[in-house]
């Protein structure tokens, strides 16, 4: 990938914060440590819808909802029911998601593989709608709260928990998405180039039919890549939802899912490292604009009253500059 | 009972037909070669054997099997690989590792793998010589001598090779004949297509297809006639 | 100029030439007749909240046939309709509370007109825009953009406060003399009369045609000279002037409208019931959408009768529980659509409207369009016949038969979508018609084309392959390369 161009991007929004952030009281710093975790959450998403589209070949446009029924299930399993520890709930809502993911595949990708993408991407458009009715059926469109972890507030002192980062609490739920996401990165920067499973996936992603000659099983590959990106979907989804505010149906395709895919797409919807790159790239925009509109004044008005979403307009901005700029380049032939 | 049966087979694209009750036979051991006009069917033929293309009717036995309409993963396992037309292989992988997919069905036999690999640069040094490189980076004949290797990392009882030698110098094509010869001689069964008439000389037998069927197969000494050259060269019949 | 044009019918079944006894078009009509009444007459006859609802089914109507345009007529996928819908129904409420005062001294018929004139405009626009992105960014990703940018209306245009009166919502006062429910109901069912013809004549048009050669193959299109480029963004505003005319219809008919009506999910719904419709199937798409407008109130006494029957399943009864059940059932109809019946709704009726539109009444119509290779495949050469496209002698006379006897499963439509979206891409025109190469530079333009005979050969019969398939239907399409178009494919 164009690691150059995607690291001068990061240090020029980077610069930007800082430089106009000089001098201002809440200081620029806070916003570049949220960017960072935000785009952290965004990456493992991006990762995910990279991996299925490098694999098979198709935008899921349900991967958000992987993410949010995780989450609702978590939330089902240790505060409305009750019933488990914190680490058990996630850990069931991650066995389930992961199920799912086979379950699309099985039902929806398989038997539409010679099917024109387009048709694949509007069967995914329906799965992810069936479960964002599930959502809005089993638990109403008000908005809940799963709890991360820890508590980002000490309870006795009100306190903010965890240590200081220039000038911003970094807070546990932040520190552990951190620590996954580490993780994540080693072992699948392992499982692709050492393990013949992982290389498997990588060969189906550059030549389907030269993968069918060596004999390597077509239905196998595919469900490994739907289980993995269905299991980053739900990770992404219990990791920003504890961190990011509320849980509602559907909430993570509207707020997460289209900055994951120009994350994806900036890192040419081919790369994963790109993917994950890409989606801090999209973190720190989106908390530029939101800093630089709340804080520039246009007549007597801040921009943030003028147009709101702003973080919303700077990822949708994002995405048609890379699309317009490189269709073909970046994107390879489906653009 | 011949190595491979092909009988009657028929299939196509969409609705269009392109094999239309095809049928022949290739003993073990022998090399054969299938020759053929652009667009006769000869791919086509390769690949339905291969399992790669669905067959619309007719049978395909292999060593005694009906093997018509199996899976791919089988049947390489079983040893029917095919070296396609235009190489595929993969493009951002390196030598090494495509080599080690190429030994999908063996991939838990590491010391045998190593011994293959070991074969497969003595054939083409050259490709030890590229071993860390992207596939996609090599020369075209550099990836025809991958995709061979590859090939032979799977343990291959029946070898199909379609068109090895297209875009080749003559000198690679050449080398690539020998290899085949080679491994012929080792004692695998090998089917090729091929547009070059050098061919011949190491075919045991060879066949002549025209519009989805055989319409000439004899040994590979009597297509040196230059009439039946002429045949399939094109000349109206 | 039709006296030069040598028309052939492209593909030419024993049903295209039959034509129905006098006595046969009577019974036609009448059963057409008798299914307008039959709606005016349900619509005058039902209570008004049954009416209300009519008129929401209406609404989904022109809705549906709005991303039918986009979807079934072009190929590709607008995730982002319900920004166009919402700013429309916006502006519409705008003009009519804000700027002619409908709030409190009620509403004059030209107020609505100029209303749902300015959504319509604004519909058009935004959706021009999105054409203008379209030309170069295509398929999966335009599908891309289109959710983004729905997305991003619905956090950020349909924030802004002046519009929405800060989340209260904007009042939009019926017209004096269409208050009743009833009465709107009539008025948006002449609307959907308005779209539907606009839409039938656009299509069975020079421009219709042209655009659905578009969706078979960019370059193709093109190379034969077809104004790509034109007719796509054509489409697209079409399709943006009827979701804005749907969007101030929704507006009057909800008589204050809330960001929170133009919602992704609604967007995605709206997609699925095209899906299910058929796409490209203008009967089924109206179909379709009103069976998604009106099935959650099909739905409750169901579910109410459900909730009542055993304990439970009481939830079943709580307020807002159909509304979700709708939104489940009708998602996994369309993965079951998509699925089992590509061709949707359209296609199980094709019996009924062929016979409708003049054929004799038979079964089996045109392909079951299963997702399997050998049926795209196959699918590839006929779709350009039976697209309607005929072979003529000159570039600009292309004639067809009826657009409702086109194919009608998803598959088919779609593989052209493929083709120009996905991988493989077609090939280049100039390889695929290496003999047409000298006629490229002899021929002039687009607007001037040279009257002389088609140089492509009758399809069938030859065994040359592909190749010459693909001639054989582009020769259908009645027109030659030239210069200009290859130019542009060119720079493509
Ligand atoms: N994917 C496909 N779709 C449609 N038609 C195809 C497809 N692949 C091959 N054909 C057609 O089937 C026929 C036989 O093709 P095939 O590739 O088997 O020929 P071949 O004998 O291998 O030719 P060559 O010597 O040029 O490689 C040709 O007419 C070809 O156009
Ligand atoms: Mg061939």
């Amino acid at each position: 990938m164009r690691t150059g161009v995607v690291v001068g991007v990061i240090a020029g929004i980077v610069g930007l914060i800082l430089i106009l952030g000089w001098g201002d009281v809440e200081g620029p710093n806070g916003s570049i440590v949220i960017g960072l975790f935000q785009g952290a959450a965004y990456g493992l998403l991006a990762v995910g819808l990279v991996l299925v589209y490098k694999g098979t070949r198709v935008f899921n446009f349900a991967a958000g909802e992987f993410g949010t029924l995780a989450a609702f299930i978590a939330f089902l399993f240790i505060h409305q029911w009750k019933v488990v520890p914190y680490g058990l709930g996630i850990l069931f809502a991650l066995i389930a998601i992961t199920l799912l993911g086979l379950f699309m595949e099985r039902v929806i990708v398989r038997p539409l593989m010679h099917a024109p993408r387009v048709t694949l991407l509007v069967a995914t458009i329906a799965f992810g709608l069936l479960l964002v009715g599930v959502e809005l059926f089993a638990f109403r469109p008000e908005p809940k709260n799963l709890h991360p972890l820890i508590q980002g507030i000490d309870q006795a002192t009100g306190q903010p928990v965890g240590p200081e980062l220039a000038g911003y609490f970094v807070s546990p739920q932040e520190m552990v998405i951190v620590g996954v996401v580490l993780a994540l990165a080693a072992s699948l920067g392992w499982f692709f180039s050492k393990t013949d499973l992982g290389l498997a996936i990588l060969a189906t992603s550059q030549d389907a039919f030269a993968t069918r000659v060596v004999g390597i099983g077509v239905a196998r590959t595919s469900q490994l890549i739907w289980g993995m990106a269905a299991f980053l979907g739900a990770l992404a989804g219990l990791l920003y939802v504890p961190a990011g505010g509320a849980l509602a149906p559907g909430v993570i395709t509207t707020q997460t899912l289209i900055p994951a895919f120009t994350a994806a797409v900036i890192g040419g919807m081919t790369s994963l490292p790109g993917a994950f790159v890409g989606g801090i790239v999209v973190g720190l925009l989106q908390q530029l604009a939101l800093w630089a509109s709340g804080h520039y004044y246009l007549g007597d008005q801040p921009w943030q009253q003028l147009i709101p979403g702003s973080a919303d307009v700077a990822v949708f901005a994002a995405l048609l500059v890379v699309l317009l700029a490189r269709p073909q380049g970046l994107l390879g032939t489906e653009a | 009972m011949s190595f491979l049966e092909i009988r009657d087979l028929s299939t196509g694209y969409g609705a269009i037909p392109v094999l239309q009750g095809l049928s022949f036979d290739v003993e073990e051991g022998e090399t054969a070669v299938l020759l053929g006009l652009n667009g006769a069917g000869k791919t086509t033929t390769i690949l339905t054997i291969a399992g790669l293309h669905e067959a619309w009717g007719g049978s395909v036995t292999f060593d005694g099997k009906e093997i018509t309409g199996r899976d791919p993963k089988r049947l390489v396992a079983e040893g029917i690989v095919l070296i396609p037309e235009g190489r595929h292989v993969f493009p951002q992988l390196t030598i090494a590792q495509n080599l080690r997919l190429g030994a999908w069905p063996y991939r838990k036999d590491r010391g045998g793998n190593r011994e293959r690999i070991e074969q497969a640069v003595e054939y083409f040094p050259r490709l030890r010589e590229r071993w860390a490189q992207m596939a996609g980076t090599l020369s075209g004949g550099e990836q025809q001598m991958l995709a061979i290797a590859r090939g032979l990392m799977a343990r291959p009882k029946m070898l199909l090779i379609d068109e090895a030698s297209l875009g080749l110098s003559p000198k690679l094509t050449h080398t690539v004949f020998d290899v085949v010869r080679q491994i012929n001689l080792a004692g695998t069964t090998v089917l090729m297509v091929e547009q070059n008439a050098g061919v011949l000389k190491l075919a045991d037998r060879a066949f002549v297809m025209e519009k989805g069927t055989i319409v000439y197969s004899g040994a590979g000494a009597d297509m040196n006639s230059a009439d039946i050259r002429q045949a399939y060269m094109g000349a109206p019949a | 100029m039709a006296t030069a044009t040598e028309v052939l019918r492209p593909v030419t079944t024993r049903e295209d030439k039959w034509r129905p006894s006098t006595k046969g078009w009577v019974a036609r009509r009448a059963v057409l007749l008798l299914i307008l009444g039959g709606i005016v007459f349900l619509t005058a006859s039902v209570e008004g909240f049954w009416a209300d609802r009519i008129a929401r089914a209406a609404i989904f109507a022109v809705i549906g046939l709005s991303l039918n345009m986009v979807l079934g007529y072009i190929g590709q996928v607008s995730l982002g309709h319900q920004a166009f819908v919402g700013i429309a129904a916006f502006i519409a409420a705008y003009y009519a509370t804000e700027k002619a005062g409908c709030e409190f001294e009620g509403c004059s018929m030209s107020t609505f007109i100029t209303s749902t004139v300015f959504a319509a405009l604004s519909g058009a626009i935004a959706a021009g825009v999105l054409g203008l992105v379209a030309l170069r960014i295509r398929g999966l990703y335009l599908a891309l953009i289109t959710l983004a940018y729905g997305l991003v209306s619905q956090n950020s245009i349909f924030e802004i406060s002046f519009l929405t009166r800060g989340g209260a919502g904007m009042p939009a006062v019926r017209p004096d003399g269409w208050v009743g429910d009833h009465a709107f109901a009539f008025l948006t069912l002449i609307f959907l009369a308005g779209v539907i013809f606009v839409d039938w004549s656009m299509m069975r048009s020079k421009v219709g045609r042209a655009i659905l050669s578009v969706k078979h193959s960019e370059p193709v299109a093109a190379s034969y000279g077809i104004n790509v480029t034109g007719y796509k963004i054509i489409a697209f505003v079409l399709s943006g002037l009827f979701a804005g005319v749907a969007g101030s219809l929704l507006a009057f008919r909800n008589q204050n409208v809330v960001a929170n009506d133009f919602s992704f999910v609604e967007t995605l719904t709206w997609v699925l019931m095209v899906v299910v419709g058929g796409l490209g199937n203008r009967v089924g798409v109206i179909i379709g959408s009103a069976f998604f407008a009106m099935f959650g109130f099909i739905l409750e006494p169901v579910l109410h009768w459900l909730g009542g029957l055993w304990g439970p399943l009481h939830f079943l009864e709580e307020a807002g529980a159909q509304a979700y059940v709708v939104i489940i059932v009708g998602a996994a109809l369309a993965i079951f659509t998509i699925i089992e019946y590509p061709g949707g709704i359209g296609q199980q009726v094709s019996p009924i409207t062929r016979w409708l539109g003049g054929q004799r009444f038979s079964m089996h119509p045109d392909g079951h369009g299963k997702h399997q290779t050998q049926a795209s495949e196959a699918s590839k050469t006929g779709v350009m016949g039976r697209l309607g496209l005929q072979r003529s002698g000159s570039t600009d006379e292309v004639t067809e038969a009826s657009d409702e006897t086109a194919p009608t499963s998803v598959m088919e439509r779609a593989t052209v979508m493929e083709q120009a979206t996905a991988s493989p891409p077609p090939p280049p025109a100039p390889a695929v018609h290496p003999d047409d190469e000298p006629v490229a530079h002899a021929s002039g333009s687009a607007d001037d084309p040279p009257g002389k005979p088609d140089p492509v050969p009758e399809v069938g019969g030859t065994d040359e392959g592909p190749a010459s398939r693909k001639r054989g239907f582009l020769g259908k399409l009645g027109l030659q390369k030239n210069g200009a178009a290859q130019q542009e494919e060119k720079t493509r």
